[in-house]
């Protein structure tokens, strides 16, 4: 029996020898690539949370800057419109707190304008302090009209002593001015 | 002699060799299939990692892009020095909050506390205070009391102890502190700190419906209104608290 296999050699031992052949290149491949796009596609996975992750946070620093601008916005609205520079307001002001305290029966004979820097945010804070004589309904009207008023007027406290036959009556208002455009003090 | 019959007419004598054959063929369809099955792995391996070559050049491209955006927006953060602007955004809203100092209410409200035998003398509401001491706690619905430095003279001292009773009792004051009393023999004048919640009405729904608040001016009628918010940066406080209100 082996000697026909033996005579007939070269019948088999071809295909024999290709198979060796497929034989060592699966090996090959199993040993050597099989895992190549398998590693590949982990670390394209990794990759994509790595960019999943990095998308997250820039979307979150966008989002911080965007609010950071709405608020350097707002404030920047602030001190434009509602602050405004002393050349621009200061006299508007005193003229328009005058004729709300006149309008409420409170006419105020002396005033002082003290005024603070405040450096940190470019803002000058210039204080309105007046005593008057009135009734309590005068100083509560004028107090309404202060409330109503556009302008950035704050009343900072108020001060009462008795005196027959009307309340002898210390305001203090004050008002912010920009000290420059854009009020960045920051 | 040998017949017709037992004449051996072969060429040579015979051979079985089928089971050489079938080898043969068995090995070469092996071979044929492995062969085929190599080649298929080779392909798909070298498609399959050409593509992910690809994929992950492209992801890496877009992460680098990523990394690069945020590097500009940081930039961009920390130009815009963000602690600083949150401390600017506070001071703001501590202004507009007593811009917003619902004057009027709190005379209405005092009014309902004052026993007959007392006379206010002075009254400083300290909004900026109270502000700085929480703020860098959240902000949340019970933030919105400002304290009250209030100075009267009462006839008697009874008359002051009502008056703090009455604050006490009345929910829109709270934690009446007695600093000081000085009697002349016929009035008391005193000094006296309280606790005082403008708002008393909106916060308490809000209250109600567990919302915290979003800015600590009350209602008011003036104009324009402020939309500076503080921005949360990486390393401070994000909870940012909106602003006081209209101006």
């Amino acid at each position: 029996m082996t000697a026909i296999f033996r005579r007939y050699w070269k019948l088999w031992v071809p295909p024999l020898a290709l198979l060796v052949l497929d034989l060592a290149g699966l090996a090959a491949y199993r040993m050597l690539f099989a895992g190549n796009v398998d590693r590949l596609r982990e670390e394209v996975a990794a990759e994509e949370s790595r960019l999943e992750r990095l998308s997250a946070q820039r979307n979150e620093l966008a989002e911080l800057v965007l609010r950071a601008r709405r608020s350097r916005a707002g404030i920047d609205r602030l001190y434009d419109r509602s602050f405004g520079t002393e050349s621009e307001r200061l006299t508007d002001w005193i003229r328009e707190v005058k004729e709300l305290a006149e309008q409420s029966g409170l006419a105020p004979s002396t005033i002082s304008y003290p005024s603070e820097e405040l450096v940190d945010y470019g803002l000058l804070k210039r204080s309105f302090v007046f005593p008057v004589r009135g009734s309590y309904a005068s100083l509560r009207q004028f107090i309404n009209l202060l409330e109503l008023t556009e302008s950035f007027v704050v009343l900072e406290g108020v001060t009462m002593n008795e005196s027959e036959p009307e309340l002898q009556i210390s305001l203090s208002l004050s008002t912010l001015f920009a000290e420059r455009d854009g009020g960045d003090g920051t | 002699m040998s017949s017709a019959l037992e004449l051996n007419l072969s060429r040579s004598p015979f051979v079985n060799r089928r089971p050489v054959r079938r080898l043969t063929m068995a090995l070469w369809v092996a071979a044929s299939v492995l062969l085929v099955v190599n080649v298929l792995l080779i392909w798909s391996h070298r498609s399959g990692s050409v593509e992910g070559r690809a994929e992950l050049a492209r992801v890496r491209a877009a992460a680098a892009r990523e990394v690069e955006l945020g590097r500009l927006l940081r930039d961009e953060l920390g130009s815009l020095r963000l602690s600083d602007q949150n401390a600017h955004v506070d001071f703001l809203n501590q202004r507009i909050a007593q811009r917003a100092f619902p004057w009027s209410r709190l005379f209405d409200q005092l009014v309902e506390v004052l026993p007959r035998g007392v006379r206010l003398r002075s009254l400083f509401p300290g909004i900026g205070a109270e502000e700085s001491r929480r703020s860098r706690s959240r902000r949340t619905v019970l933030d919105a009391r400002v304290r009250l430095s209030i100075s009267a003279q009462a006839e008697d001292g009874e008359a002051m102890l009502e008056l703090i009773d009455r604050l006490f009792a009345h929910p829109a004051f709270d934690r009446p502190n007695l600093i000081r009393e000085t009697g002349d023999g016929s009035t008391v004048g005193f000094q006296l700190d309280v606790l005082y919640q403008p708002d008393l009405e909106s916060t308490a729904r809000a209250q109600a419906a567990g919302e915290p608040r979003q800015g600590d001016g009350p209602e008011t009628t003036a104009a324009a209104s402020l939309e500076t918010e503080r921005t949360g940066s990486e390393s401070s406080d994000a909870a940012g608290a909106g602003a006081g209100g209209s101006r």
